[in-house]
């Protein structure tokens, strides 16, 4: 490894994030290729050109923004301009290997079919159980937008709220 | 749905083991100053886009200052290399110059509104075209930037450059800095879709092997395809205003969010040139012989 990088440190950060970077960069991409190297390049920031972080809230927050930063360029990119539809998503290698049930399958296709925005603090507040107040730091959007996107995509998923500090 | 079931197949979505070991040897390797490209990579950037292709592209020469070279190579050169109608194989070649932009040019990426505001403020003179639709904030500019703040080239883009006939034209305005203004239009006689450009300008020869975060232009590395040949329709076109020829072929794409397509492909028209160094590329649902016109506008 190259001088500068701790290999202890490294592997104790890629383990801590590298799913949650994983999953962030899926729902923008769909394709493990295209998310291979955003997540290259994200490690590759952090390790060699991240700035100092109060804690670890922090850097996880910094993390997942450049995550959704470089996703974003990419599917600016001119070439991938062509991103895979819903249905090419489901028949992909990638649905295969993860053994969705047929009822999950449902389900993940409804999650994948939300926009974007709306995939991503779906994702935040319900998974990675962040306030609406902590996601808007994190996208450096207003807590109103954070809400707005929440409901919407509640709306259109119809799901059960079982978190309480939802206003 | 549960929450609970939202959370189950998220749990499931975890990084495949193939990728994990390939992210973690890459990232403890040595060699990390130059970008690994696997070829699941190139495959993939090439694959879509150019299925229904004729022409060959290959690189001749990518490579710049090198300490033991004694010639030092001041361009980036890619060529397209296509059989004729008469079976003739023709190579016109692709040469980029490094260019020196005005020292104020931006490091950010930001929404311009004309192709004449980007060269005032990076002080090269791009080529414009008389009929350009002017409406604000559809320029997209587009700086590559390397790690240690070094501007290696910069990207401009329109997607809805030229309208031509298109009639009914509404824009819908961002509502944000991360999304894009949209334009609703019906299709016209010969215009099924706008006529966007993308122009690359690289400005750091240094950089362009080891930088790769982004696109720097139609090809940014080297590369060596076997195009279908079902689907013959390239052909070259003097474009006498400019003394040069373009490269032009149709292929099957969605085309930009812009154009309002979804997932529905129609045949787009591309053109690809350099002039003056920077690098040209054209593309809409227009003929050939219609792009050909459009492209005796520009200056």
């Amino acid at each position: 490894m190259n001088s500068g990088v701790n290999t202890q440190d490294f592997e104790e950060i890629y383990q801590k994030y590298k799913n949650t970077l994983y999953r962030i960069a899926f729902t923008y991409l769909k394709n493990n290729v295209d998310v291979e190297d955003v997540l290259q390049d994200v490690f590759l920031k952090r390790f060699y050109k991240s700035p100092k972080f109060k804690d670890e809230k922090h850097e996880k927050y910094w993390l997942i923004r450049i995550t959704i930063n470089l996703c974003k360029d990419t599917l600016r990119s001119f070439w991938n301009k062509n991103v895979k539809s819903i249905d090419e998503l489901m028949e992909s290698q990638e649905i295969i290997q993860w053994d969705f049930s047929e009822d999950e399958k449902y389900i993940f296709r409804e999650v994948m079919s939300l926009p974007d925005k709306q995939k991503t603090v779906m994702y935040l507040y319900y998974y990675e159980r962040y306030s609406c107040k902590e996601i808007a730091e994190i996208l450096k959007c207003s807590e109103s937008a954070v809400k707005m996107r929440l409901k919407k995509g509640r709306e259109l998923l119809k799901i059960n709220l079982e978190k309480e500090d939802f206003v | 749905m549960k929450l609970d079931k939202y959370n189950k197949i998220i749990d499931k979505m975890s990084i495949p083991d193939d990728m994990d070991n390939r992210l973690k040897e890459y990232l403890l390797s040595d060699k990390k100053e130059n970008k690994k490209i696997t070829s699941k990579k190139l495959i993939k950037r090439f694959s879509i886009a150019v299925a229904t292709m004729v022409l060959v592209l290959g690189v001749s020469q990518t490579s710049f200052v090198s300490t033991a070279a004694s010639a030092i190579i001041h361009f980036f050169e890619y060529g397209f290399t296509f059989t004729e109608n008469n079976g003739q194989e023709t190579t016109i070649n692709m040469k980029m110059n490094y260019l020196t932009l005005d020292k104020n040019t931006p490091m950010e990426s930001m929404y311009m509104d004309s192709i004449d505001q980007v060269s005032d403020t990076i002080g090269i003179k791009l080529l414009n075209s008389t009929k350009e639709y002017k409406s604000n904030g559809f320029v997209e500019y587009y700086p590559s930037i390397s790690n240690d703040n070094i501007l290696a080239g910069i990207r401009i883009i329109n997607n809805c450059y030229i309208i031509g006939d298109i009639k009914n034209i509404s824009v819908t305005n961002r509502k944000s800095q991360d999304s894009k203004n949209m334009i609703n239009y019906t299709v016209g006689e010969n215009y099924k879709t706008p006529i966007g450009v993308q122009i690359s300008i690289r400005t750091n020869e240094n950089l362009t092997s080891k930088y790769q975060d982004n696109e720097l232009g139609f090809v940014s590395e080297n590369t060596n395809i076997d195009l279908d040949d079902n689907n013959k329709q390239s052909e070259l076109y003097q474009i006498d205003n400019l003394g040069i020829k373009a490269v032009l072929f149709t292929t099957q794409t969605d085309g930009p969010i812009e154009w309002g397509l979804g997932d529905k492909n129609i045949d787009v028209t591309y053109a690809v040139f350099v002039y003056e160094g920077v690098e040209y590329v054209y593309f809409g649902g227009v003929s050939h012989n219609t792009m050909k016109e459009f492209l005796n506008t520009l200056k």
